[in-house]
């Protein structure tokens, strides 16, 4: 089966989208976990939708388009919660359910082809291009890079953002960052897996890791292993018996999940 | 020695501090005291340069920390810290967190300043902890965890809000002995808290604070008729049972 995808462009940049994807989003994966930020990353991949839903209408470059419309609102959240002091996680609510809005009325607007929108929900990687790998790529450079440079301060600002600005961590200023590079996995991964499913591929591998071991840079490996594992062999399985790609690769991840219960469970 | 000078701070119009005039001289073991919303942790945080917007002035050692804020004075713990019990840090992790800002960005921890927080652990009485998750701690001992991280930053000063809130009674007697040891060796110690009792017992001087200063003098001039005036009642003082 490995042979076949080799034999074809479209199969063989299916694969290393994966590959990539898995790769970069596994490196934010502890961290995402550890901060609690599960309900951001599904609020990105919504506004997303809003995003995607703009190119469409405009007809521009898909992924530049949804990363800064991603981003624009991401600030609006931020300011609009701190200025009129809410609650961040009412505005994110507010947020998510008005960018679907807007994603469904954009997507009604749009009187000229408008191509399949199930493939941006639940991915279709078969549509990836050289240009996703390219953005891929870049992120998962960008991922270790910010892991590598920030660990001691993206660390400290999950265990107590509070304490580490007291201590003159810069925690405002990485925290800000690691949001952008959220949302811009996020994006890029969204032909990959898709707005609905991104969530679970940003959480389980970290998730996972986290129930074997408490070191945290071993589970940051583990989470990239896992993640690994989960995609490539939830692509193959989807290959085999004709499955969408996103949805085997997110019930391989939730199976490994599943397993590692029992460890956690054990000890 | 650290001087407060002609302090003013208000909120949203409401005074919270006002007039302060103080000295707290190098090796003291000083105490904030006062009701709640007196503005103890307030005062605590202008004197840490948290608070920037404020009149007056505060010198350390002669410098003005408003013009030339001093990296090294942060040696604080701070009131009600909470933390995930599941999060994977262990109490060297936490203490080195007194590092973080100090060592700057792009910078690993080196196995120098790894020695440098397993002795501040050591000064704590938690030898032989250093690895152990801060979840498996109790209270105490990760008070005292949260004490070697203000330990690590090397300051002179260190300034501590309301440190007894997690701890029971005979947990504070030896977190305030621990203290008093810190200070024969020469740390300045200022401490805000509610425990009369446990600070006449341990402390040089009390600043006893209600918006204004009631009270800057040494503990044993300490008497009921300051009480009095600083809660704006009549006070009983009982034994604090935790």
């Amino acid at each position: 089966m490995i042979s076949d995808i080799f034999q074809y462009r479209f199969l063989t940049n299916a694969l290393i989208a994966v590959v990539l994807s898995a790769a970069a989003t596994s490196q934010l994966s502890v961290f995402v976990t550890l901060k609690k930020m599960s309900f951001l990353g599904e609020a990105f991949s919504h506004i997303a939708f809003a995003g995607i839903a703009l190119a469409l209408l405009i007809g521009t470059e898909f992924t530049i388009t949804t990363l800064l419309f991603v981003i624009i609102v991401a600030i609006l959240i931020g300011v609009v919660s701190k200025y009129y002091h809410y609650q961040e996680t009412n505005i994110v609510t507010i947020f998510l359910s008005l960018s679907m809005a807007i994603g469904i009325i954009l997507l009604n607007l749009n009187r000229d082809y408008t191509p399949d929108i199930t493939s941006y929900l639940f991915g279709n990687v078969l549509l990836v291009t050289a240009n996703d790998l390219l953005y891929l790529s870049i992120l998962v450079i960008a991922n270790l890079a910010f892991v590598t440079l920030f660990f001691k301060e993206m660390f400290y600002l999950t265990y107590n953002f509070n304490v580490a600005t007291l201590y003159r961590i810069p925690a405002n200023t990485v925290y800000y960052i690691f949001t952008i590079l959220l949302a811009a996995n996020i994006v890029v991964s969204v032909k990959v897996i898709g707005v609905i499913l991104i969530t679970a591929q940003l959480i389980l591998p970290g998730i996972t890791a986290l129930n074997l071991t408490r070191n945290i840079k071993l589970a940051m490996i583990l989470s990239f292993v896992f993640a690994q594992i989960g995609s490539v062999g939830g692509l193959l399985l989807s290959f085999r018996y004709n499955l969408p790609s996103g949805a085997s690769i997110v019930i391989l991840l939730f199976i490994i999940f599943i397993a590692s219960l029992a460890v956690k469970t054990k000890n | 020695m650290i001087e407060i000078k002609n302090l003013n701070y208000s909120i949203k119009g409401k005074q919270v501090l006002e007039n302060i005039n103080l000295t707290i001289n190098d090796g003291e073991f000083a105490a904030i005291l006062g009701p709640n919303g007196a503005g103890k942790t307030t005062l605590l945080k202008i004197i840490l340069n948290l608070i920037k917007d404020y009149q007056g002035s505060i010198l350390v050692d002669g410098t003005n920390i408003k013009t030339r804020p001093e990296k090294r004075i942060i040696g604080y713990l701070p009131q009600n810290e909470t933390f995930d019990i599941d999060f994977p840090a262990t109490a060297r992790d936490i203490t080195l967190m007194g590092y973080a800002g100090i060592k700057g960005l792009f910078k690993r921890f080196s196995d120098t300043d790894r020695n440098i927080a397993d002795n501040c652990l050591r000064k704590v009485g938690l030898s032989g902890k250093e690895s152990q998750y801060i979840g498996s701690l109790s209270g105490g001992e990760f008070q005292r965890v949260l004490l070697s991280r203000a330990l690590i930053s090397d300051s002179k000063y260190l300034f501590l809000d309301e440190p007894e809130a997690s701890l029971d009674k005979q947990g504070v007697a030896g977190f305030f002995e621990l203290l008093r040891q810190l200070n024969k060796t020469g740390k300045t110690i200022l401490v805000v808290s509610h425990d009369i009792n446990i600070l006449t017992k341990y402390c040089s001087l009390l600043i006893c604070l209600n918006r204004t200063l009631h009270f800057h003098d040494k503990a044993e001039l300490f008497n009921s008729e300051i009480i009095t005036n600083m809660y704006g009642e009549a006070t009983r003082i009982l034994e604090k049972d935790y």
